[in-house]
């Protein structure tokens, strides 16, 4: 088989700033391809290890001494706060109190990371010096805070204002680089490109469940937080809370409230780890109206207890599943109520009595409430928060795109079967003229090949797959007057008359002009210039 | 990049003037419209009505009072263009929402470009 003239993934992966790292191939040589992407904020992805992280490219350490050595040199310490034992013992009866450095450059982004260790009591700002707004770390555990610096190069870490008590140990300051970077995912223990669009997590603190100023209800005494950061969560570090049902109530919840669109479909997830209890529970309520859902972790099955919705259940690995409550509208614009804790069993959420299941705990993290279909996970702490879209465009490519004849592959899976029409395309810059395209139709589980050429459609199929979330080999194979869909191993379609296109310089996740975005996930992509035989499109597809 | 944090009236008025300003188009194809972000655009999220005073629940998860709102509509747009949003444009202190990655506050920031490569 000829080899691609562009490849993309088949488990060689290099990203960049800006760029995933297409490649073409000359003899044993790899010749890089750059593919331009775009994505103005921070996201996330399950890595190799199956952790969750933010997606950044980290430079070197900014800290000097960052694990408290001593005699402490880099340090500048007020006299409260002092170093031993590889550990800043933060001290302060309320006064002012700090440890100084400089550390940072006025505009640039930075990665801090820290542990609380020996929490005793107050919080700690750990900050460009002086910047607000500023987040809190006030008990044991590891943190993760990015901020630019804006106008002080100084990292500080003080005393919030009331008396604290506590230590602080392997502090980490590197620059980090965030936007326009492709994300390459292992949800599924296997490598794909995530290509997601914009969305929002609703919901204000999305990793902290205490019981006061963090948006949660717990008036009812239905649910207890009884150890913050109790266990290591889906990112791999100890910040995952401990929750039980009390005896005060049958049921077993706490709630929030946010605001939701009209005429949108909203997804409600967490990420729960048994405990000594194994069934979740997620709800929505819109009025009278509402949505009740059971996540049975032993036994891996989920369902609704009440109300008409779609539940999902996807390991995590390590005991944690991700549980989500999802295809909920409204017609109006409203607030609702959400809520999450512990289900009796799989058929009712309540408790014989209040006293039984007295002290049933499991574990929470990962609280997200977005539009549409769930994407990955969006770190909330005090806001809500958006992640924006993402688009792959590679420009200027005639030389690996040949009009007359080829072969477009790609293994692909969509995020959603959502009813949009989503689009890879080839083409000469128009949407119009001369295009090549895979697309997920607005019709459920349906791909399309379609080829254009100089404005005349010369080959338009579509195919039903079984489930277009999972992915499919896809192979459309085009050559004068014989043109042809092959999907995992099956040749499905075929046009034995029409013109090609001309003039083909372009690939895009879109439709060549911005619109119908290829959400979805991608683990190869290949451009051939020559239009394979049936039995290479065979193996290829197969 | 330049974060703007607008108010409007309602929804209406606000997707007007962004379109208006050339942070959008709508785009008809088969029949199915579509918003293009164009002209640096690279986020409009309608964040709608803001709550002042949060709704209360009975026991039972039964809304006792309602939420109360602030007046109108707000908008988050980040962009790569400079606009003058005038009257709509706000300066919130503790603002209910932020971009992934950024200070919950942000009004704009730049992100110095990073050579180093990841390779897997």
């Amino acid at each position: 088989m000829a080899n691609p003239s562009l490849q993309i993934g088949n488990d060689n992966w290099a990203i960049k700033e800006d760029n995933l790292l297409g490649y073409s191939t000359a003899g044993t040589r790899f010749v890089p391809q750059p593919i331009t992407m775009t994505r103005a904020t921070l996201g996330t992805r399950v890595n190799p290890s199956g952790l969750v992280e933010d997606v950044a490219l980290l430079g070197s350490e900014e800290v000097t001494d960052g694990n408290f050595p001593t005699p402490n040199t880099a340090w500048d310490l007020s006299p409260t706060f002092t170093i031993a034992d590889n550990k800043l013992h933060c001290v302060s009866d309320g006064s002012y109190q700090y440890a100084n450095q400089s550390a940072m450059v006025v505009g640039k982004t930075y990665r801090i990371t820290f542990d609380i260790t020996g929490w005793v009591s107050g919080n700690v700002r750990v900050r460009p010096s002086g910047q607000s707004p500023f987040q809190l770390a006030g008990s044991n555990g590891s943190y993760i805070f990015y901020y630019t610096a804006v106008s002080n190069s100084v990292l500080t870490i003080e005393r919030n204002g009331t008396p604290t008590n506590l230590y602080i140990e392997n502090i980490s300051v590197k620059e980090a680089t965030i936007d326009n970077l492709p994300r390459v995912d292992y949800t599924d223990g296997t490598s794909s490109l995530l290509v997601e669009p914009q969305r929002t997590n609703l919901i204000t603190y999305s990793e902290d469940f205490s019981e006061s100023g963090y948006g949660w209800n717990y008036t009812s005494d239905a649910l207890e937080l009884i150890e913050l950061n109790s266990i290591v969560s889906p990112d791999g570090t100890q910040n995952a809370d401990k929750i039980a049902k009390t005896a005060t109530r049958v049921y077993a919840n706490a709630h929030s409230s946010q605001n939701i669109v009209s005429n949108q479909l909203y997804s409600w997830s967490m990420f729960i780890k048994e405990g000594t209890h194994s069934i979740g529970y997620l709800s929505l309520t819109q009025g009278d109206t509402e949505y009740k859902s059971y996540f049975d972790l032993n036994n891996e099955t989920s369902g609704m207890l009440s109300g008409s919705a779609t539940t999902k259940l996807e390991d995590f690995g390590n005991g944690w599943y991700k549980c989500t409550l999802s295809n909920i509208s409204s017609t109006t614009d409203l607030s609702v109520r959400f809520d999450f804790g512990m289900s009796y069993s799989t058929t009712n959420a309540n408790w014989p009595s209040a006293s039984d299941g007295n002290g049933l705990y499991m574990y929470y993290w990962g609280a997200q409430l977005e539009a549409s279909y769930p994407t990955s996970y969006i770190k909330t702490s005090g806001s809500t928060v958006t992640r924006n879209q993402e688009t792959y465009t590679k420009t200027g490519i005639s030389d690996l795109i040949n009009s007359e004849e080829g072969v477009l592959f790609a293994e692909i899976a969509a995020l959603s079967d959502d009813g949009t029409s989503r689009q890879l395309s080839l083409s000469d810059g128009s949407s119009s003229n001369n295009k090549i395209a895979i697309i997920y139709t607005s019709t459920t589980n349906q791909i399309q090949a379609f080829i254009r050429g100089s404005g005349s459609i010369s080959f338009n199929v579509t195919f039903s797959l079984t489930d277009a979330t999972t992915f499919s080999k896809i192979a459309v194979k085009w050559k004068l007057n014989d043109f042809a869909l092959w999907v995992d191993g099956i040749e499905v379609a075929t046009d034995t008359s029409g013109a090609t296109p001309s003039g083909l310089n372009k690939l895009s996740f879109d439709d060549a002009n911005g619109n119908s975005l290829f959400f979805s996930k991608v683990k190869q992509l290949q451009v051939f210039k020559t239009a394979l035989s049936d039995s290479e499109l065979a193996t290829l597809t197969t | 990049m330049n974060i703007y944090k607008l108010q409007y009236t309602d929804k209406a008025q606000g997707d007007a003037d962004l379109l208006a300003k050339g942070t959008y188009e709508v785009v008809t194809e088969e029949g199915v419209s579509q918003d293009l972000y164009i002209n640096g655009t690279q986020a409009i999220v309608y964040i709608g009505k803001i709550v002042e005073i949060p709704a209360t629940y009975d026991d039972e998860g039964h809304e006792l009072t309602p939420p109360v709102y602030y007046d109108g509509v707000f908008y988050d747009l980040m962009t790569k263009v400079e606009y003058d949003f005038g009257i709509n444009e706000i300066f919130p202190t503790d603002c209910v929402h932020s971009f992934l990655g950024y200070a919950k506050n942000a009004d704009g920031t730049d992100v110095e470009p990073d050579e180093s490569v990841s390779v897997e």
